[in-house]
């Protein structure tokens, strides 16, 4: 086997136990790593039972893991999965980390977790040994603090290298709320899943990783060593803007010229505001320009610092989505406000997108009346960042209408329509359980299309988008290999390179056909999970569709008056569809099943018909 | 004086070309061919090649080419 060790390592938390999972090579031609295999793991081990799978229990593995391409292919990102609390489907949750390359050092190419510690724990493997220690003394903390006594502990009780890296969880995650990420660096997170709650119900505050160990061997080493330097010249080259301004440079690119971000919980789209931009950001916050993770030539990272009322916040850009869910989807137009609230965000564990996106949410209940002062405990009025903050806090803590909140988007909405007695899900900007990503689609001029979020098997992931054709990079599929690779999509090159790449690693001499198929597979078992969904959600072809508000014109900009048209819409998710083998319905038929060597998961089906 | 023109895989292969006067860098390429068909993708989220071969921002080109454009990301 080149490129993977086949190895994962299985800790059960509950027992006190670890044991090594051997994985087949024929799995990692099937699925690569990363999310497809996460996909393949759990669909083998739940089949018909995943209805029943509760995300927040113990019985919800939490997967750590690496793909053929970690280690080899320029940048590091490691991916997060288990059962989504949010879309209670398979979520590919990607974060930089260079957790991912230890792993890889210590043998192994993941790390599955599974049932809960008794109290407070953290994971520690060194060089393929695991360690479960008490984390009483860091449970409640979160950002800086946390990370600087998290490097003391693991110095003073398991002896680590002072280097060794980790991921953890903030008091959002602790206290289980839907829109926690698992965090990395103060500033990284695998946001999309809500895993960091997940790791919460387990009660594992931080999962630190060290090898001492090579990599795995490759297949063609002197080829791959010139694909890598030819690969990593282009990369860096093309790059140099994003090496400048990230993706912040988005915020006034999709702000005003394409009329497609969030703002005040999207009942707009469109901003003026010439400061909010990243020349503003680069004037107001930033100190260092820029940085960048193990191995990665883009360096589309900064940091960025705001005082505030005595304190010092610290983040990174915050890159296009932070600025856009922080900023002017809650009303916020000053990179300050943006900085603060999203060094809160960090601080507390918390998805910015997700829950930005259920802020907005409360935010706009609140100044139609349908949420109230007494309710709230205060105000909550757009661009005030003290009432933001404080929020922000309730639902890290779950206090007040924290708790509600906590609970992400679709469900508040739910909750709250029970209790007003009013279909408040209009207001919800979500696809199956997933905060729409900060890209619109009603000025048809940002890249998302009509079936976009509505068809992705990751709900409203921005990363993850359903389009056409589907052999291609516009597609879902092309956004599931790059997360089973599992890199990261800003240092890719073209579909032909990346497989180059991979055969070179693997050794497996795939064609462009059978590596597209690999994607195909993976969203056509995640679409299954999606659709066996439970307990406490399940989707359909229906909730195939965008949120109600993209149907409505946009009130402002250059695009007034522009909206989706439902007919369109319907077209295109049953050509979608039809392309993807997946029935009328949307259900994958037992064809497509059987061709993409799926056959072994066609009594889920069963459950679907 | 190259002729260069850029085949755009996400617009239904669109077909779109300028005419230099003289030797042009790909990045320059790049940025005048897509602003000729959309103002949504950068050049940072394009992969350009000329037959096999994997253009770099960097290159210049001298003589008329056709040039493959593919995105390979979106958003950020």
């Amino acid at each position: 086997m080149k490129g993977v060790w086949g190895r994962l390592l299985e800790v059960d938390l509950t027992a006190g136990t670890s044991r090594s999972i051997e994985i087949p090579e024929k799995v990692y031609r099937m699925f690569l790593g990363g999310r497809g295999l996460a996909t393949y793991l759990l669909a083998r081990e739940f089949s018909e039972k995943w209805r029943f799978l509760d995300p927040l229990s113990p019985d919800n593995p939490l997967l750590f893991l690496t793909g053929p391409l970690t280690g080899y292919y320029p940048g590091v990102k490691l991916s997060v999965s288990g059962k989504s609390p949010q879309s209670n489907s398979v979520i590919g949750s990607v974060v930089s980390s260079e957790v991912a390359i230890e792993l890889k050092a210590s043998g192994l190419d993941g790390l599955v977790l599974k049932g809960s510690c008794e109290k407070p724990c953290y994971v520690y493997v060194g060089n393929g040994k695991v360690e479960i220690r008490d984390a009483s003394s860091i449970w409640g903390l979160g950002g800086l603090k946390l990370v600087k006594q998290f490097n003391s502990l693991l110095k003073e009780d398991v002896k680590a290298d002072p280097k060794t890296p980790f991921v953890y969880i903030g008091p959002a995650g602790e206290n289980k709320v839907r829109t926690a990420a698992v965090m990395a660096k103060l500033a990284h997170a695998a946001g999309y899943g809500g895993y960091g709650a997940v790791m919460g119900a387990k009660r594992v505050k931080a999962v630190a990783v060290k090898g001492y160990g090579s990599l795995p061997p490759v297949n063609d080493p002197e080829s791959l060593n010139t694909l890598f330097r030819s690969a990593l010249g282009n990369i860096k080259e093309r790059m140099k803007r994003f090496r400048q301004w990230g993706t912040t440079e988005g915020t006034w690119h999709t702000g005003y010229y394409l009329s497609s971000m969030p703002v005040k919980n999207w009942s707009e789209e469109w901003h003026d505001v010439k400061d909010f931009s990243h020349v503003g950001f680069e004037l107001e916050t930033w100190v260092k320009n820029p940085w960048a993770d193990w191995g990665c030539p883009v360096a589309c990272m900064k940091l960025s610092i705001a005082k505030w009322r005595g304190e010092v916040f610290i983040t990174d850009n915050p890159d296009y989505e932070m600025a856009a869910y922080l900023g002017s989807n809650l009303g916020v137009f000053s990179p300050r406000g943006a900085v603060i609230l999203s060094s809160l965000a960090d601080e507390l564990g918390l998805c910015g997108i997700q829950t930005g996106n259920v802020m907005g949410f409360a935010v706009e209940l609140y100044e139609k009346g349908i949420l109230t002062r007494d309710e709230v405990g205060y105000e909550l009025k757009w661009g005030d960042v003290e009432c933001m903050a404080k929020l922000m806090k309730d639902i890290a803590y779950r206090r007040g209408i924290g708790e509600v909140l906590a609970e992400g988007t679709f469900r508040a909405a739910r909750l709250l329509s029970e209790k007003k007695g009013v279909d408040l899900t209009k207001y919800a900007i979500q696809v199956k359980g997933i905060a729409v990503g900060a890209h619109g689609v009603r000025s048809g001029k940002d890249y998302p299309q009509p079936i976009s979020y509505a068809l992705s098997v990751q709900g409203g992931d921005h990363t993850s988008v359903a389009e056409f054709p589907v052999n291609s990079t516009e597609s879902e599929a092309w956004y599931s290999i790059l997360d089973s690779g599992v890199v990261c999509m800003f240092t890719v090159l073209d579909d032909s390179t990346l497989l180059e790449y991979l055969n070179k690693v693997t050794g497996w001499g795939l064609d462009l056909g059978e590596f597209y198929e690999i994607g195909r597979r993976v969203i056509t078992l995640q679409r299954i999970l999606l659709l066996i969904g439970g307990p406490d959600a399940e989707w359909s072809a229906e909730d195939d569709d965008n949120p109600p508000r993209f149907y409505e014109p946009l009130p402002t900009g250059p695009y007034k008056g522009s909206a989706l048209k439902r007919e369109e819409v319907d077209e295109l998710k049953k050509k979608y569809y039809a392309e993807m083998g997946w029935g009328e319905k949307g259900i994958p038929s037992e064809e497509t099943l059987r061709r993409l060597g799926l056959e072994e998961f066609t009594p889920m089906l069963n459950m679907l018909h | 004086m190259p002729r260069i023109c850029g085949k755009f895989s996400w617009i239904d292969n669109r077909e779109v070309c300028i005419q230099y006067d003289k030797c042009v860098r790909v990045a320059e390429a790049l940025t005048d061919l897509l602003k000729q068909v959309e103002k949504k993708t950068s050049i940072e989220a394009v992969v350009a090649r000329i037959g096999g071969k994997l253009l770099s921002s960097s290159d210049i080109i001298c003589e008329d080419s056709s040039i493959t454009i593919v995105r390979v990301f979106k958003g950020g």
